[in-house]
């Protein structure tokens, strides 16, 4: 459709619902509310054409279909942690330590610019030990780093063939986050936040929250949980670990509540004003983020308050639990947003970025995630939340099996690896207790059914009930899917 | 072009109306004319060529009507044909006008002009009644004369009772007394949870077709799916018509009422389009759809009685404001199916698929989602198109009561799915209401103030697949209500107050059921590496491995601050402390450069 004649319809619309409710009130209003009903039939049929109308943050969307899981909690392990040391065991690596990387292997693959400069790509097996934990097939071998992550190990999918195509990490998150290397596309969460809407009007429907890693830590931009071209209330919210979890969000010195109240209103009365006049869907997503501040005020302050946790939840995630901003206090509000109805909450570890000195630093991220990410997929359990909380625990990509820098009987470091990496995901419909795909003996190339990051997001939309090729928004010019032309459901990973 | 021309066919019912009026009015002109003896002026010409035309015009639409579907009984076919005849009459008549006015001179109206403008009219008025009827139905002008059909009409409004033939005295055949004598075996398994699930205050009511469904559809349908009309192939004037169905199939598969295309048209809003019968037409009251869902229900006999007492409906009060009050007076209740689900369903199958509705969720009352945001309580529709919705109290559950459940909640019983109430204040009192949702699958009431007297109410959800109890105040007497819940897969009880032998007994009667008290077991390593070999030979003796991470040095070698002891590198044996997670690589790169102080 021709942009001008698109802007044209979006003018009707807004006359329509606007000008002409007015001056018949409560008759057309019904009617704007059955179109509230139907809008959802604009995810379910055809392509959504031009911008949405606006229909506030209450709209009553829906998925495509029952869906089995109704939010997501999406672990983002910002810098890539090595699958070798983790995940992908393979123990006749071991006698090979120090050897070159065979041709055969490598096949010319492009290199960083950290170690392409290299003379050889001696082969760095894990240094940890592995055990293999029971699960619903023959049993997983996990790294000793992880041990309370390992006990759960029968709620888990481990994904051992993901592939990217990014090789650096902005590009890599990016693809992660909205399907595409380029920035500028919607984030995941903005995309669940447009299709699902938010399921509590009291927080936002996209929440972010960071911990600072131990390890080599890379650039976090916001632009990550950024809506792209999607209307701007779809952006992720990011709460602070430190002093207000949001800023400006208390009331200055002096300033009362009914105070605050009148002042809002008096500001949505002229804001509607110029929305009249200049019929930009933006200015009603303001209204209606300042409104979503107004009870974020109440709200927040009783998300963050852990005090209504009893001991033995609190013991479960781990002594960092009450320090604000650790991956376990991070975990314990993630299970807290799951509660209230967030709909998407995306929480990064940084610092995985292991180019040299990997052990120590492994050392340091996993025990700062091991024991909290564990607790979080127990707490979900029993308070039968998991089975509708879809669980995604991922990097941007993986790590060679060569070393980056000196090798010794103790330390090494490995370089960025798009080739083969491992994730894993639980709950909201995965097949428990399962491992899909296998990486050759170096886990350089993968030789079972690869995944890619299409794939993933198609798989997750479907468990979230949207067929990914109807998730669609209109933008310049196109229709604008999270999985763009590709992405296929994998089946085999839906329980 | 075919479109336009059916848009031209359908021009008849208006077209129709212009010759009968001109021919009438031409007519009484000459009869004046013929009683005052004088001569017609040339207005009579005029109407006589008028009414030619229009009834050529009447005939050519007519005919274009005539080829759209449902045109094709022996009526219409006799319809044609007089209307043909009409337009050559009418014709001929004009003619023999105008050659009246050119040859008699002095003006006496021709014998044979008016033999023929009589014999025009005497076609006029068969083809007119038998098209009427084919609109209207058969019998529609003496239809006020015959006092046996119900009016239609319900001035005052209120829920028409069943017809009154349906008497409880009507005897059946076979001389049993029904319903509860109708043996359910004979009948599909369908019509077990009738047995089984009796209407408390369920009223005998035999009805045979004879005496209760032919009369409706006589009443309400046959206008336009009968003898003279057969829209979308459909007639419902015989028993063998009825069975044989029409365009989209049978409309009354015997036994399975969730599967009757009637039933599903009839339940429709009246502004759907595919509702049946059109909007503006007398519409059926629930409870006579009821009484057709009976019928189906049990198998649709066409001989003999039938228990036309379905189901209680839900208790819910429909408040589509959409439907017109006259239609299904103001109070009337959902139409409703009943459960088609033997009662006690066998052990659920490891599907995922949520059974069919067992009563489809009708259109949920606007003004009740509205008072749901009002309040901020999340709701949205389980997936596009579906009735069934999904609602959320999370954003305000500390502060709902049960007052505040029971008014959100009341109109919205048959829709409700997917239900989370965790959280919030509620006590028993809510758990009544909600036990009379039919379509419950999944309930969520952590953390409230039910105790076992509310879960003991909602035993007979027939429905409910996953019950989240944990963190109450229960106890092991919740057992015996649990093991009630015939479509029960997923229980959370983690500290609800049942013990360990009542989660123990749980699954021991429930194998099927997954019980989940907090105590899942933990993953075990089967087996362990014991050591990690390097290379294929043990390492010569070197530089021993670093015992402890505790760091050598007091400051950083690269920047010189105080050491973090988070970030420790082991480097020739040695571990060597850092201040901040970017100077080990820097030292990695290039070790030579930089000294480290103890």
């Amino acid at each position: 459709m021709h942009p001008l004649e698109d802007h044209y319809l979006s003018i009707t619309r807004r006359r329509f619902f606007g000008h002409c409710a007015q001056s018949l009130g409560a008759g057309l209003g019904t009617m704007a509310l059955a179109s509230l009903l139907d809008g959802r039939r604009a995810l379910a049929g055809a392509p959504t054409h031009g911008p949405t109308p606006f229909a506030g943050p209450t709209a009553l969307t829906g998925p495509h279909f029952p869906g089995r899981a109704k939010r997501v909690i999406y672990m983002h392990m910002e810098g890539a942690p090595s699958q070798l040391d983790l995940y992908d065991f393979k123990p006749q690596l071991r006698p090979r330590f120090d050897e070159d990387l065979p041709d055969s292997i490598r096949m010319g693959q492009r290199l960083t610019g950290m170690t392409s400069e290299q003379k050889r790509f001696p082969v760095a097996p894990s240094i940890f030990k592995f055990s293999r934990y029971r699960n619903h097939q023959d049993g997983v071998w996990l790294s000793e780093l992880i041990p309370h992550t390992a006990s759960q190990a029968h709620e888990l999918c481990f994904i051992h063939s993901m592939h990217t195509d990014a090789i650096n990490h902005e590009p890599g998150i990016t693809f992660f986050q909205t399907g595409n290397q380029q920035p500028g596309r919607p984030s995941f969460g903005s995309w669940m936040s447009y299709g699902l809407g938010s399921a509590n009007a009291n927080l936002p429907t996209f929440v972010v929250l960071i911990t600072q890693g131990f390890g080599n830590m890379q650039a976090l931009s916001a632009r990550f949980w950024g809506s792209g071209f999607l209307p701007s209330e779809h952006q992720g919210c990011k709460l602070r670990s430190a002093g207000d979890p949001v800023l400006y969000l208390k009331d200055p010195e002096g300033v009362s509540r009914d105070d605050r109240r009148r002042m809002l209103d008096l500001v949505a009365d002229l804001n509607e004003r110029e929305a009249q006049r200049s019929l930009d869907p933006e200015v009603h997503t303001r209204i209606s983020q300042y409104e979503m501040a107004y009870r974020m005020q109440m709200s927040v302050p009783e998300l963050t308050d852990f005090s209504d946790e009893d001991d033995e939840t609190l013991a479960m995630y781990g002594p960092d639990v009450k320090k604000p901003g650790s991956f376990a206090a991070n975990c314990l509000l993630a299970r807290r947003l799951a509660e209230r109805g967030v709909r998407f909450i995306q929480l990064y570890m940084r610092g995985w970025d292991a180019h040299n000195n990997l052990p120590g630093e492994m050392r340091a991220q996993c025990a700062a995630v091991d024991r909290p990410q564990a607790a979080l997929l127990k707490d979900l359990r029993r308070r039968g939340l998991l089975d509708e909380t879809l669980v995604l625990w991922a990097g941007e990509f993986g790590r060679t099996v060569y070393s980056q820098g000196t090798l010794t009987q103790d330390n090494y470091g490995r370089d960025h690896h798009p080739r083969c990496f491992t994730v894993w995901l639980a709950g909201g419909g995965i097949k428990p207790g399962v491992t899909y795909g296998k990486t050759d003996d170096y886990s350089y190339n993968i030789v079972e059914n690869p995944v890619e990051v299409h794939d993933l997001h198609a798989t997750m939309l479907h468990l979230l009930g949207f067929n990914h090729e109807r998730l669609t928004y209109a933008h310049q010019g196109r229709d604008y899917r999270l999985t763009d032309v590709f992405g296929k459901v994998i089946r085999d990973i839906v329980a | 072009m075919t479109e336009w021309l059916g848009v031209f066919g359908r021009l008849h019912p208006l077209v129709l109306h212009l010759p009968i009026g001109v021919l009438t009015g031409c007519a009484l002109l000459e009869l004046v004319n013929l009683l005052r003896r004088r001569i017609g002026g040339p207005e009579t010409a005029i109407l006589a060529w008028l009414a030619a035309g229009s009834a050529l015009l009447a005939a050519v639409t007519g005919y274009v009507l005539s080829r759209e579907d449902g045109y094709s009984s022996e009526a219409v076919t006799r319809h044609l044909q007089l209307g043909l005849a009409l337009a050559a009459a009418s014709v001929v008549t004009a003619v023999l006008r105008t050659r009246r006015g050119a040859a008699t001179a002095k003006g006496g109206a021709s014998l044979t002009y008016r033999i023929a403008l009589l014999v025009t009219l005497g076609i006029m008025l068969p083809a007119g009644h038998i098209g009427a009827s084919i609109t209207h139905g058969e019998g529609f002008l003496t239809e006020p004369l015959s006092t046996k059909r119900p009016s239609s009409a319900r001035p005052d409004g209120t829920i028409p009772t069943q017809p009154s033939q349906l008497t409880p005295t009507t005897p059946t055949p076979d001389g049993s007394t029904p319903p509860e004598s109708t043996p359910p075996e004979s009948a599909p398994t369908e019509s077990a949870p009738l047995k089984s699930n009796p209407p408390a205050t369920s009223t005998v009511s035999p009805a045979t077709y004879e005496s209760a469904v032919a009369p409706l559809f006589a009443s309400r349908c046959t206008s336009c799916h009968g003898e003279t009309k057969t829209k979308a192939d459909l007639a419902l004037h015989t028993r063998e018509a009825i069975l044989k169905g029409g365009e989209s199939g049978p409309i009354v598969p015997p036994g399975k009422p969730r599967e009757s295309e009637m039933l599903r048209r009839l339940r429709l809003p009246v502004v759907d389009r595919d509702h049946m019968p059109p909007e503006n037409k007398p519409q059926l009251s629930a409870a006579e759809i009821d009484l057709l869902t009976g019928w189906i229900l049990a198998g649709a006999p066409l001989e003999g009685a039938f228990d036309a007492s379905s189901p209680p409906p839900p208790s819910a009060s429909r408040t589509d404001s959409t439907r017109k009050p006259e239609s299904n007076g103001a109070t009337s209740s959902v139409p409703s199916l009943p459960d088609a689900a033997p009662t006690h369903a066998p052990p659920p199958a490891p599907d995922r698929a949520p059974p069919p509705p067992a009563v489809p969720a009708p259109a949920p009352p606007p003004d009740a989602i509205e008072a749901l945001r009002a309040r901020l309580v999340h709701v949205e529709a389980v997936a596009a198109e579906s009735n069934e919705l999904l609602i959320d109290f999370a954003a305000v559950a500390p502060q709902m009561t049960d007052a505040d459940v029971q008014l959100l909640l009341a109109p919205l019983k048959p829709n409700v799915a997917n239900l989370s109430l965790g959280r919030s204040i509620i006590t028993d009192a809510s758990m009544e209401l909600v036990a009379a949702m039919p379509n419950l699958l999944r309930l969520d009431v952590r953390r409230t103030m039910i105790t076992d007297a509310g879960v003991a109410r909602l035993a007979g959800l027939a429905r409910l697949e996953e019950l989240t109890l944990a963190q109450n105040q229960l106890s092991d007497a919740a057992v015996d209500s649990l093991l009630a819940m015939p479509a029960l897969k997923r229980l959370y009880i983690w500290r609800s107050g049942l013990s360990a032998d009542a989660a123990a007994r749980l699954r021991r009667e429930r194998p099927a059921l997954t019980v989940d008290n907090g105590d899942a077991p933990d993953s075990t390593p089967t087996d362990a590496e014991q050591v990690v070999q390097l290379g294929k030979t043990p390492p010569a003796a070197g530089p021993a491995a670093a015992e402890s991470l505790k760091p050598v040095n007091a400051n950083c070698p690269v920047t010189g601050k105080p050491v973090d002891p988070r970030y420790v590198i082991v480097f020739e044996g040695k571990a060597i402390g850092f201040c901040c997670p970017n100077c080990p690589g820097q030292f990695w790169a290039e070790p030579g450069k930089y000294e480290v102080k103890p």
